[in-house]
């Protein structure tokens, strides 16, 4: 994954690995030397590796030993203006034109721990075995739970610096420094600080999170900065008042003490107490702030009492200026290089309109980056994990970075960036892209699946179309006493997005997510009807039965060496394409109970003309009604003639509907499409 | 609180002036005329002056080494004999210390030699599995270099890798050397010439 200067936005469906980012990174740039791992870290594909490989009989040779574990690499460019002292450190080559350095760190077992590995495991065994001789309702305890409590003998963490190769953009795993044993600290060179998704915010009556900060941001101001003067007023105020407050206890208190007095001593005043005040300018602030709410003049509402929502907010505020605060460090130390800071799902319990805010303004407020008075100022790099739509909408494509899961369990992190360069000459398709997504529909990036329809009538259609096949399959499901393998359409995660004529400029988009997509478009039939002055063809639409071509130009880009003949006759396997693994349908009319439909209309109509035609007097999308008993006027004819309102006409058939969406039927291409979309 | 400069010697003080004018100084005097306590000073000042800057002080013998630890020590000071001073700063560029000694074994001008009728190939100590070492003895064939040679190779590296000179100049904003007199013409070409090559 490319980091960017200040923002990158990591976004990807869910499982894509966005928190074990986070988790790798912090176990292995966290300063404690404790060892964070467990066995759970590793991925299951793993775990049943180690298992097979200490489980079996088979001898493991050293020379064909390769180190097992979780790594990371961090590779970090530098420049000639960028001070070295830290990095010099770690740094391998003087070449010049070599200024990256490769930081590896490692959570592994080598050769020797995984022989002492297999040895340990097998007696665990045989003892787990003889146990359960003894008692027969003993349950063997598996590898995994011998792992999971021993795997911290086998594997330890280990951090290098590697040689970079610049031909190959890799590092040289062979030549390395161990940081370990060269007493090389990288504290100095990448700080790493993170929030996380589970803040500790609820508005509970007792719960004061945001006042318990308050404390946190006054004590890392005071260690960071003593010649602050409100810092220096706070205490002076202090001092005050506990004199003020002593005078008032000594007249508060003063039966006590004389009782205490009276009680007596062996001594005169040995038992003489006095009650002053010592207020702990830190304490202070810890349980007797309050953060409230100014909500107009004369209206403080406790912190409790306001949203969940911006209690979030104004508390991920307060973290991020802790957090910042630490990144400056103390007085005469400076701070590191590289201050990464993570910040997980901002939008966790934060409402839509939370999240746009927070977005909108997370650039400026982190822009600043670090500032310390004595100039010592440093960058500030930060990566936002996410899968809200809305962060995403506000946010500029070139931060963003997608996770995409690859076959296999692998995922790689894609540069969203990388796109303009697949678009080429087409820089105006890029741009449209770019805003259209980001703006409209950004869910798209998160979804499963993609339905990329013509228009409004499609877009009113769909999710009843959908919902009208699950409770078909449903049913056909319960009649054969089969289990449907899928999941229902509607719970599947797909993304609804209208392209009008334009499914062609998807292409490379769809290939860069590589997500399985149903295209769903008209073959819109046109033939020539004549010449014009200049002698060029006018050409208009028409029945397919007359047509000689398409005018759908996503049709025309898709199946550019297909004849018009082929094209309309073409049985479904014929119409699916694959764009990189993306599976792709494209989905138009074909010929059913011998009509071919040219649009959703024709096509709806001639499939359930009675139903239209009982309605009719209902329906608001049509005029013209009486045309439906024209024996002379063909689907064709209705919808030309019939329809006034394509997109009324899409609602009458969802407002007539019955319960069970049983009275009309689905043209076959968009059934066919929609059971084929369902399937994994 | 960083002390008054007035208070200090008057030396010290002039030697603070060349350092404020980014000039480098030389301070000579007659044995136990105090040298070593002047340059002291000047460290203390120089620290609490500069609370984060790295300060690099260098002196000829571990002896001398301790003595200064002794009277000041500090996070940011790193005190050590020359000859640990350079290795430390090169010892991380294997590659560049391999072709380096090559070179210098196959150049007749240089004081390095090996036991070989011809030149030595590029890929004479790509076997060796720790690299080239610095040690108290000398074992050429086997990449161990030990103190005349570590000043040939360092000066060297300095002379071919300019960013070598930006690079500890960004690591230690000071650098003082106690026993001048005593040190080599090979070292003091680094700091004074290949230093001043490098950028800033």
């Amino acid at each position: 994954m490319d980091l960017e200067e200040d923002l990158s936005l990591i976004i990807g469906k869910n499982n894509t690995g966005k928190t074990s980012i986070l988790l790798a990174l912090e176990k292995f740039l966290s300063q404690t030397e404790r060892n964070n791992f467990s066995f759970d870290d590793f991925n299951i594909e793993f775990k049943k590796e180690i298992s097979r490989l200490i489980d079996s009989d088979e001898e493991v040779l050293e020379d064909k030993y390769d180190r097992l574990g979780i790594k990371l690499r961090l590779f970090i460019q530098y420049t000639e203006t960028d001070n070295l002292s830290n990095v010099s450190r770690v740094m391998m080559d003087l070449d010049p034109n070599n200024n990256v350095i490769v930081l590896g760190f490692e959570y592994s077992m080598d050769f020797n721990g995984c022989s002492s590995l297999k040895k340990d495991y097998a007696e665990f065994k045989s003892t787990e075995k003889i146990k359960k001789e003894a008692k027969p309702d003993y349950s063997i305890r598996s590898v995994y739970d011998f792992l999971r409590l021993h795997q911290t003998n086998y594997f330890k963490i280990n951090k290098r610096s590697f040689e970079y190769d610049p031909t190959s953009q890799l590092a040289n795993e062979e030549v390395s420094i161990d940081l370990e044993k060269e007493k090389i600290s990288i504290s100095d060179i990448i700080n790493f600080k993170y929030i996380s998704a589970k803040r500790d915010v609820a508005n509970k009556d007792v719960d004061k999170t945001l006042s318990g900060q308050t404390s946190r941001i006054y004590r890392r101001t005071e260690t960071s900065d003593d010649q602050n003067q409100a810092v220096e007023d706070f205490k002076d105020k202090l001092s005050e008042t506990d004199s003020h407050l002593s005078g008032i206890y000594k007249a508060l208190f003063e039966d006590i003490v004389k009782k205490v007095r009276d009680f007596g001593g062996i001594k005169i005043n040995e038992s003489e107490i006095e009650i002053i005040s010592t207020l702990q300018h830190r304490e202070l602030l810890e349980g007797n702030t309050t953060v409230v709410y100014k909500h107009d003049e004369g209206n403080h509402l406790p912190e409790h009492y306001n949203g969940l929502g911006y209690m979030n907010l104004i508390s991920m505020i307060f973290e991020i200026e802790i957090l910042v605060n630490e990144f400056k460090r103390e007085k005469d130390k400076k701070p590191a290089d590289i201050n990464l800071l993570f910040i997980e799902e901002p939008e966790a319990h934060t409402h839509p309109q939370m999240q746009y805010i927070f977005i909108k303004n997370i650039k400026s407020l982190l822009g600043e980056g670090i500032k310390r008075e004595d100039g010592e100022n440093r960058n500030l790099q930060y990566i936002i994990s996410t899968h809200s739509a809305c962060i995403l909408s506000d946010s500029d494509f070139g931060d963003i970075k997608y996770l995409k899961k690859e076959s296999g369990s692998g995922i790689i992190a894609k540069n969203l960036k990388a796109l303009e360069s697949e678009y080429k000459e087409e820089t105006a398709q890029y741009q449209f892209l770019k805003q259209y997504l980001t703006i409209s529909r950004a869910e798209i990036f998160f979804a499963d699946k993609a339905i990329l329809i013509e228009g409004d009538t499609e877009r009113i259609l769909i999710p009843t179309l959908m919902r009208k096949i699950d409770i078909e399959e449903k049913k056909k499901y319960e009649v054969s006493g089969e289990r449907d393998k899928c999941l229902p359409l509607l719970s599947q995660n797909i993304s609804v997005i209208e392209v009008g004529a334009y499914s062609q400029i998807f292409e490379k988009f769809i290939e860069f997510l590589g997500i399985k997509s149903l295209i769903i478009t008209d073959i819109d039939a046109v033939m020539v009807t004549g010449q014009d002055e200049k002698g060029k063809d006018i050409i208009n639409a028409c029945r397919v039965s007359e047509g000689t071509s398409s005018s759908n130009s996503a049709l025309n880009h898709f199946f550019s060496d297909k004849s018009w003949y082929d094209l309309i006759d073409s049985p479904i396997e014929s119409r699916m394409i694959l764009l990189g693994e993306a599976s792709v349908l494209i989905s138009y009319q074909s010929s059913q109970n011998g009509y071919h439909g040219r649009s959703v209309e024709d096509a709806f109509i001639s499939l359930n003309i009675d139903f239209v035609k009982e309605k009719r007097s209902e329906f608001r999308g049509l005029k013209n009604i009486k045309y439906l008993d024209d024996p002379a006027k063909d689907p064709y004819d209705l919808a030309h003639d019939c329809v006034n309102k394509k997109t009324h006409f899409a609602l009458d058939i969802l407002y007539h509907s019955n319960e069970e969406l049983s009275n009309w039927e689905i043209p076959d291409y968009i059934k066919e499409g929609l059971l084929w979309l369902k399937k994994d | 609180m960083v002390k008054e400069r007035l208070t200090l010697e008057p030396e010290v003080q002039e030697i603070l002036h060349f350092i404020d004018n980014k000039r480098n100084f030389l301070l000579s005097g007659g044995a136990g005329s105090g040298k070593t306590y002047s340059l002291i000073q000047v460290i203390r000042q120089v620290i609490a002056e500069n609370p984060t800057s790295k300060v690099a002080c260098m002196t000829y013998t571990n002896a001398a080494v301790k003595e200064i630890e002794e009277r000041v020590s500090h996070r940011n000071l790193n005190v050590s004999t020359i000859h640990d001073f350079l290795w430390d700063n090169i010892k991380h560029f294997k590659k560049a210390l391999k072709s380096a000694l090559i070179e210098l074994i196959n150049d007749v001008e240089s004081k390095i030699n090996i036991d070989e009728t011809t030149p030595i190939l590029n890929d004479y100590f790509d076997h060796l599995e720790k690299g080239i070492q610095y040690k108290e003895y000398l074992k050429i064939k086997e990449g161990i270099i030990s103190h005349d040679e570590l000043l040939i190779v360092s000066n060297f590296i300095f002379e071919k890798y300019p960013s070598l000179s930006s690079i500890v100049k960004d690591k230690y904003q000071f650098i003082f050397i106690d026993e001048y007199q005593d040190t080599s013409k090979t070292v003091v070409d680094i700091f004074l010439n290949h230093f001043k090559k490098s950028k800033n």
